[in-house]
Formats: structure tokens, C-alpha cells, sequence
């Protein structure tokens, strides 16, 4: 089995992942997370991913950049929707007291189809009263 | 940090997702990275941020990261209108859509070439710096399918102090005018005429207008005063900080400008002498700076400076030099100036000079004379043999338009080594007594004036 864990660790520096910084917003931060090879490949990995990841949040959450918590958010929601929801409750809570530009929007996202919410793929910018309403949800 | 509520568009609409994110800055190795300029002319790179973003740049002064694409789908439909590419100006709003027709990205249009269409944008990458690129030298992610917009009016529910550049500015980016700011007013002894001309060696007044186009007042606004030598292109080095006297500080003390209304800033104190080398008649320009603080990371600044020491660019900038040259039938008279090459242009550059003279029509009167017989202008640079203004090629009456011109194209122009323009004014005997003449020199690089000097000939009755 391909050992993905150098992939991953390569993510917690967001200027590893093409473009990224580039993006003004979530919709354009999704954008180059759907054209970045190594994003491509884990999603390609499947469900092998999620435990490598689940470790990385459990270690780290509070530390990582608001890009790459958010790119493991998407691989997450690409490979695996109900461990994502289960990975990223607690670290989406946690954002939620102090949000960033990108990661509670692309959490969100990901989180609000599996939930019966309505999304909206051409601006992935949820309110507050949107982004709480799916942290209700989740809980 | 948080939220920043009560940004409206021209419409009422609140803009929804304004964050302050605060954050530092740090360096980008780039070379097409941009930098800010302080007022002690040391430089600061505007370098990797999160404080502000593309949206941010394009539309709030640096002060903030607006963080969705609705918000400024709003700003471009209620304060701009579209623009087709071959009507450009340098100013106007490039906007970046996708595939889906998702707005991904803006900038402002930095050069246009000769046919209007835009050849370099100045924007930000998002948590990135801010950069001079051409138009489609962007992440892929930005897409392909460009607009062009122009900003018609200010946002709600900021402020937005403003000197005008000449009368017809209206505050939004670009003016295209650099030296005849209505703002600016010269008081000469005896005091208490108002906007007259500088008087060499004598204490003269100097004060501005500040206007404030927003919708918020602001209670800390200063002005600084700036004088310098008659150059037709100014580098932040050419402006030189008027002294401060015993009451009168430069820069000026705070002071407020309510929303939507002026102010008459405190006067500084002026005592020109005349310039080595140019001999009378000569005048100095005034430069106005109106501004809250020099620090480009302040989000707080209810009006930061985007673009320091550039009159055209930056509305709270502004500069005269319009000079009042009385003649006699019979006399003549040398003005001077200089080449000059602006801070965004580097090294060295071709100029084209442009030396105009307008007659400025009266109302039909009757009786004599009913024609004008206009001043001869001749040109000369660094001393060569002078050339002239064509005269008139058919009558001219008094109530009609008339102006001659005369080109000097592929002018060497250097940083730091000003050229010698010398127009030398003739009012022959004949000259229309009470006839007024506007004689402008403009200098022109790619397209784009970056200074002149205007003079008002007036010939006596």
C-alpha cells in the first residue's frame, strides 16, 4: 500500500498546494484544491486517507493554517462523508468561536449536503446564522 | 478584528462578508511585488497579507478582506459601469470570472496602451502580495473571461477625504489632470487676496480645501504642504516638506471633515525664493497631501493612502502651479522647467513634449480689433536652437477658438538628471490688448501625461 503520510504532511504548508494562497475566497480556495495534484491524488487514495488525517487533526487542529484545515476538510468530504462530519465537528466548533476566511465556509460545505441543508456551490460563503444552524445539525 | 458592518454600495446594499482579519506582513521575494512609499520617502513592501484581499484592494483602500464574490457582484452592478476594452483609462476595474461566471478576481487597470485595451494590472492575490502583472498572468484559478468596469461613486458608510486635481475630478481613480488643483490657494502680502501668485522672498500663505466624499465624518484628518522646483514629471524626491513656522505646523494639526462636506485646513507659512538658474518670471508648485496616518497596515485608518506622492492616482493628493504671466505689446518673457521622471517609472524613459498655446475665447464685442494677433512661443531644450509654435494660418476673431501646438517627440528623460525646457513668450507690438492665452507644456511617457506646467498669459490693455 502507497504510503500517503508524506502527502498529507506536505499539505500543513499551504504554499504546497498550488495557487492556494492565490484564493480571495472559499469558492476560488476549492477551485485550486480541485486542480492540485496532491489533493487529487488522496482523493484517489479513498478511504485509506482518513485515518492519517484523523491523526493529523487530533495532533494539530488548533495550529494548522485556515488552508490546509481546509484542504483536508475536502479530502475528507470527497473520500469519506460520515467521517467527515465526525472528524470535523469538534474542529469546526472550535473555528466557529474564531473564524477565519476559509475553513468553517468549506467545512460548511462539505458538512451541509450530508445534513439535508442547501449549499451553495458557486459562492461557499455561509452567515452565522447558516454556519450555526449546521453546527446544530451536527450535533 | 471581526466583522464590519454598515458598508453599503450606491443602492443601500450592505456588503455582507467585510472581515478584519488583521495579521501581519511579510516579505514576498517577487520582483513585480509592489511597495509603499512613507512620507520620510523610506519604503515599505506590500508584501503577504491577510488584511485585505483582492476585493479589498480594488475597493476599500487596503483596509479590509471582503470575502465573497456576491458582495463585489453588488459593488461592480450599483458604483461602476462597464467599460469595453479600447476605452480603457488606467484606474478602471478589471474583473476576473470562471468558466461558471463566478466573479474569482479584481484589480485595478495600471497601463493602457494606445489603443485603450489594458497591458498591466495592479491587484493582490489573495493572502499573497500585491503585483504588477499583465492581464492574464494569473493563477489558473482566476479564469480567462475578463470585464472592465469604472467606479462611478464611493461606497457607503466609510470616509473618503479628497483634493481635487482640477475642477472637474470627481475623486475616483484615475484623474488624468496633475497641476491644477482648485484646492490649493496662495495668499500673497497684503494678506486677504485669496489665490493670487507666490511672492519670492516674502511670507505667503498657503492653505487646502479638504473635501470628504463619504458618508462618515472624519475627525483626524491633516495636510501636509509640499513645495517644489517646476519639473513635468514629479518623483517623491522632487517634493520638498514647506517648514513649519511658530503657529503654523507642517504637517497641519488634526482637524475634522463632516461627511459629505470641506474643510479649510490650517495654513502653513511660505516664503519662496527664487530658482537657481531660471530667471524671472518663475513660480514653485504646491503639492497637498490630506491623510490620517503614514501607516499602510493601519486598518483602523478611516482613509489610508494607497497611492503615496501620486497626484493622479490618490485622490487625497493634489498639486497647481498655474502661473499668471502679465505682458506688454512689445516685451518678452522666458519661463523654465524641467524633465522629470515619476517614481514608477525606473531608469530612464522617452518623453514626447507637448507645448500648447490656447487662446481663450471672449464674447463677440464690437468694434476693434475683432481678430487676435497671439503671443510667439518658441521652445528650446537644454539650450538647442528654438523652434516655434505655428502662428495663425487664417484670422481669428475674438469670440473664436484657436490654439497652436508643437511636439518634441523621443525626449531622453533620466532619473535624477532634469532637462532644461525653456519657452521663450513674445507679445509682438500688434498683440490684442486685453486677449488671454493659456500656454501648457505637457510631457507625455507611454501614452500617459505624468506633469506639466501651465501658464496663464494675459497681454495688457
Amino acid at each position: 500500500m502507497p504510503d500517503y503520510t508524506q502527502d498529507l504532511i506536505r499539505l500543513k504548508n499551504p504554499a504546497n498546494i498550488k495557487e492556494a494562497e492565490c484564493a480571495s475566497s472559499p469558492y476560488v480556495l476549492l477551485k485550486t484544491f480541485a486542480a492540485d495534484a496532491v489533493i487529487k491524488r488522496m482523493i484517489r487514495a479513498g478511504k485509506q486517507v482518513v485515518p492519517l488525517i484523523r491523526q493529523i487533526l487530533a495532533d494539530e487542529a488548533e495550529q494548522l493554517p485556515e488552508i490546509s484545515l481546509s484542504a483536508y476538510a475536502y479530502i475528507l468530504e470527497h473520500v469519506d462523508q460520515a467521517e467527515a462530519a465526525r472528524l470535523l465537528k469538534p474542529v469546526f466548533e472550535a473555528r466557529l468561536r474564531k473564524p477565519g476566511p476559509f475553513f468553517v465556509h468549506v467545512a460548511a460545505h462539505a458538512l451541509r449536503g450530508p445534513l439535508g441543508l442547501p449549499t451553495r456551490p458557486l459562492e461557499v460563503v455561509y452567515n452565522k446564522a447558516e454556519l450555526a444552524e449546521t453546527l446544530r445539525k451536527l450535533r | 478584528m471581526g466583522d464590519i458592518t454598515g458598508i453599503k454600495t450606491a443602492s443601500g446594499y450592505e456588503l455582507q462578508n467585510v472581515m478584519n482579519w488583521g495579521g501581519a506582513v511579510t516579505n514576498d521575494a517577487d520582483p513585480s511585488v509592489c511597495y509603499y512609499q512613507h512620507f520620510d520617502l523610506t519604503m515599505e513592501q506590500l508584501g503577504r497579507t491577510w488584511r485585505y484581499n483582492c476585493w479589498g484592494f480594488t475597493f476599500l483602500p487596503r483596509r479590509y478582506w471582503i470575502n465573497s464574490s456576491a458582495d463585489v457582484d453588488m459593488i461592480l452592478a450599483d458604483n461602476c459601469s462597464p467599460v469595453a476594452s479600447g476605452s480603457l483609462r488606467p484606474g478602471d476595474v478589471i474583473r476576473y470570472r470562471d468558466s461558471y461566471n463566478v466573479t474569482t478576481h479584481t484589480g485595478r487597470v495600471w497601463q493602457v496602451n494606445g489603443a485603450g485595451q489594458c497591458v498591466k494590472v495592479r491587484s493582490k492575490w489573495g493572502s499573497l502580495a500585491e503585483y504588477i502583472h499583465d492581464p492574464l498572468t494569473v493563477p489558473v484559478s482566476y479564469g480567462t473571461n475578463l470585464a472592465y468596469f469604472r467606479q462611478n461613486s464611493p461606497l457607503r458608510g466609510i470616509g473618503d477625504l479628497f483634493v481635487h486635481d482640477a475642477s472637474t475630478d470627481t475623486g475616483e481613480q484615475v484623474s488624468p489632470n496633475l497641476w491644477a488643483s482648485p484646492d490649493i490657494a496662495v495668499d500673497a502680502p497684503p494678506y486677504g487676496s485669496v489665490d493670487v501668485n507666490p511672492v519670492f522672498g516674502q511670507v505667503n500663505r498657503v492653505w487646502a480645501v479638504v473635501y470628504n466624499r463619504g458618508t462618515k465624518d472624519i475627525t483626524t484628518a491633516r495636510v501636509r504642504y509640499y513645495w517644489a522646483n517646476p519639473y513635468a514629471g514629479f518623483a517623491s524626491a522632487n517634493w520638498q516638506l514647506i517648514p513649519a513656522t511658530a503657529g503654523h505646523p507642517n504637517p497641519t494639526n488634526v482637524f475634522t471633515v463632516a461627511a459629505g462636506g470641506s474643510a479649510t485646513a490650517p495654513y502653513v507659512e511660505w516664503t519662496p525664493q527664487p530658482v537657481m538658474g531660471v530667471p524671472d518670471p518663475a513660480h514653485q508648485c504646491l503639492l497637498a497631501i490630506t491623510y490620517v496616518n503614514d501607516d499602510p497596515t493601519d486598518s483602523s485608518n478611516p482613509d489610508p493612502i494607497v497611492y503615496p506622492f501620486d497626484i493622479s492616482w490618490d485622490n487625497n493628493i493634489c498639486a497647481r502651479n498655474v502661473h499668471i504671466l502679465t505682458m506688454d505689446a512689445g516685451t518678452s518673457n522666458t519661463l523654465t522647467l524641467f524633465t522629470g521622471l515619476p517614481d514608477n517609472i525606473r531608469g530612464e524613459a522617452h518623453a514626447t513634449l507637448r507645448v500648447r498655446l490656447r487662446y481663450v475665447p471672449r464674447l463677440p464685442v464690437l468694434g476693434f480689433p475683432r481678430e487676435i494677433v497671439p503671443p510667439r512661443v518658441e521652445v528650446s531644450l537644454d539650450g538647442a536652437p528654438r523652434v516655434s509654435l505655428p502662428g495663425l494660418a487664417r484670422p481669428v476673431a475674438l469670440h473664436e477658438k484657436w490654439q497652436s501646438q508643437k511636439e518634441l517627440k523621443k525626449v531622453a528623460v533620466v532619473a535624477q538628471k532634469p532637462r532644461k525646457i525653456q519657452l521663450r513668450i513674445t507679445a509682438p507690438p500688434g498683440a490684442t490688448r486685453g486677449s488671454n492665452y493659456m500656454l501648457e507644456v505637457q510631457q507625455e511617457i507611454n501614452g500617459v501625461v505624468t506633469g506639466g506646467y501651465t501658464v496663464a498669459v494675459t497681454i495688457n490693455r
